[in-house]
């Protein structure tokens, strides 16, 4: 009955979803740094926590890591309530939060070999001699490139080493759920790449990825899904293409503002027309199917076009107006 | 899991600088009290016990470190390691790297509550090993006087001074604990070791008023010296007893206020 009872509920726990935070708040002396966030990571997603430093990325992962206490709120990670199973939730579930440290005055390996003696080999993996371990300890090394480097002191690694350092240490619990904190700040172009493309074989191999960045083109690169977080609060949901809002935003250039608007807001493909009252410029929402048939009404009514070009960035804009609180057009 | 955790802070005392710096120390505490006392004219202290029966016994030579040591050097050589072994951790940022694998907070608890204890018997160990060897090369093998005016062959005399020196390995790490409640609450080493000599300066003033004679006997650095017990004839299993419990009422709220703070607190570095 037991065993029947665990496998019943190891089952259970491979639908559920890989992350899922419900009402989750931290408060410090009455300052709410995170403030009611809910998010559902499923299996397989590579999920962007995207918001501008100081809104609440670190706390919340620091509650996801077991580092500090939520106030309020719950959270399971790969179905396992993190109250109720403690240190047991991160079974299956790596990452690291803010800088990662190590110790300087040890070499890369030896660091990486005194991690995985902390680490539990898991339920369904053989209890892994030292022999097996510190192989794989020279295995995640080779895999983010740190194999000529690993007998070298951390100390003398540079911030690009450090964070794959990190990302190998990560990989010593071989993860199904994957927790980066800003996993490309302070680092070079070289570095960001490298650890973008890490991050996307990563996922590939079908390691949940949840990533905070506060970089909007770098959730673009890499996630399926992204949550906008600000002031403590996740303020937008979804797939990337939902985040950037309706398609069909138009930007135009004309010699006559108000003769253009009054012929664009008689045409049934353009749902909506916005008029700034200065310079020569309009915006209009209009069907992207039936753009074509914007040119030809403005020719015949006399109007001058001089540009009509689809609104690029629009994720961009939605980003910046859901961060710094500005009221969508 | 704790043994994981223990071999790994083990593994990082023996590539720290301080840790040695601590050993050496303790083993040049007995070297140098052995050269002052052969070159000096006026003779050694009298208040100092064992001073006097130096002549031809190698054994006083621990035992005589022992009680200098026991009072002040030895807990601020014991709190380098227990003032550090968790603001040490918190400073460098990697308690977070250690608290996001298998191992729970009370496991790497009693990981740094073994590693301070074990580091304090280390150099308890060694300043007991340089004491005795020195002293019996310098001084020879000569039996060793009790306090009861009775004597002791040099094998009897060697173990009990060296049960002397693990015996003191309780006061001296009563002293450390408070270190290591200081460097949980405060996350700070350098308040950790201060603090601590804080507290054996004002307890050692505070012993010499006469108003607060009632609480002498109960103070932790007034047990420095317990282990004279071992050295009476026959020994004095009440004082040693009576010296425990006052370690261990010092010991236990110190090491529980550290457990308390370690296993709740927000780790924010």
């Amino acid at each position: 009955m037991r065993a029947e009872a665990a496998s019943r509920l190891a089952a259970v726990a491979a639908e559920a979803p890989a992350l899922e935070v419900r009402g989750l708040v931290k408060r410090y002396r009455g300052f709410a740094a995170v403030d009611g966030v809910d998010l559902t990571v499923r299996r397989g997603d590579v999920y962007g926590f995207l918001g501008p430093n100081g809104a609440g990325k670190s706390t919340t992962i620091r509650m996801l890591l077991g580092l500090i206490r939520p106030t309020e709120g719950r959270i399971r990670l790969l179905g396992r309530d993190r109250g109720a199973h403690g240190q047991g939730a991160l079974e299956g579930v790596a990452g690291f939060v803010d800088q990662p440290a190590f110790y300087g005055y040890l070499s890369a390996r030896e660091n990486l070999r005194l991690l995985s003696r902390l680490d539990d080999p898991g339920r369904d993996g053989p209890a892994w001699d030292r022999g097996r371990r510190d192989a794989r300890v020279d295995e995640v090394l080779g895999t983010v490139d740190l194999g000529r480097r690993a007998g070298d002191r951390v100390g003398t690694f540079s911030t690009g080493m450090r964070q794959r350092l990190a990302l190998a240490a990560a990989l010593l619990r071989a993860p199904r759920l994957l927790i980066l904190d800003e996993p490309t700040t302070g680092l070079d172009p070289g570095g960001v790449r490298e650890v973008r493309d890490l991050v996307r074989d990563l996922a590939a191999t079908g390691i949940t990825v949840f990533l905070s960045s506060h970089l909007l083109s770098e959730v673009e690169q890499l996630c399926n899904r992204a949550a906008i977080v600000a002031r403590g609060r996740v303020v937008a949901e979804g797939t990337l293409a939902e985040l950037a809002g309706p398609e069909g935003l138009y930007t135009l250039r004309v010699g006559d503002r108000a003769r253009a608007g009054a012929v664009l807001g008689r045409l049934a493909a353009v749902t909506a027309v916005e008029d700034p009252g200065t310079g020569d410029t309009l915006r209009i929402a209009c069907d992207p199917e039936r753009v074509d048939e914007v040119a030809p009404a403005l020719v015949a009514a006399g109007v001058a076009l001089r540009a009509l070009v689809p609104r690029q960035n629009a994720l961009e804009e939605r980003f910046l107006e859901l961060v710094e609180g500005r009221a969508a057009p | 899991m704790t043994g994981a955790v223990l071999g790994m802070e083990l593994r990082k005392l023996r590539a720290l600088r301080r840790t040695y710096l601590g050993l050496a120390g303790a083993a040049a505490i007995p070297v140098i009290l052995l050269v002052a006392l052969e070159t000096g004219d006026g003779g050694p202290p009298d208040e100092v016990p064992f001073a006097r029966s130096v002549e031809g016994v190698g054994l006083a030579v621990p035992l005589f470190s022992l009680a200098f040591a026991t009072f002040f050097l030895l807990p601020l050589l014991a709190s380098l390691v227990a003032g550090d072994v968790i603001s040490g951790e918190t400073g460098g940022g990697t308690l977070k790297t250690i608290l996001t694998r298998s191992v729970t907070r009370p496991q790497v608890f009693g990981a740094k509550l073994l590693a301070a204890a074990l580091y304090t018997v280390t150099l308890l160990v060694v300043q007991f090993a340089v004491g005795a060897l020195a002293g019996s090369l310098v001084l020879g093998t000569g039996p060793l006087p009790t306090l009861s005016g009775t004597e002791m062959g040099f094998g009897r005399g060697l173990m009990i001074a060296a049960l002397a020196a693990l015996f003191a390995a309780i006061t001296v790490f009563t002293l450390a604990s408070f270190s290591l409640l200081l460097s949980a609450a405060t996350l700070n080493t350098v308040a950790a070791i201060g603090g601590t000599v804080i507290l054996i300066v004002v307890l050692q003033v505070a012993a010499q008023f006469a108003s607060l004679e009632a609480l002498r006997p109960y103070l932790v650095t007034e047990q420095g010296n317990a282990w004279f017990g071992l050295l009476r004839d026959p020994v004095d299993g009440r004082a040693l007893v009576r010296s425990v419990v006052v370690d261990a009422c010092w010991a236990a709220p110190c090491l529980i206020g550290a457990y308390l703070i370690f296993t709740r607190r927000d780790v924010l570095s």
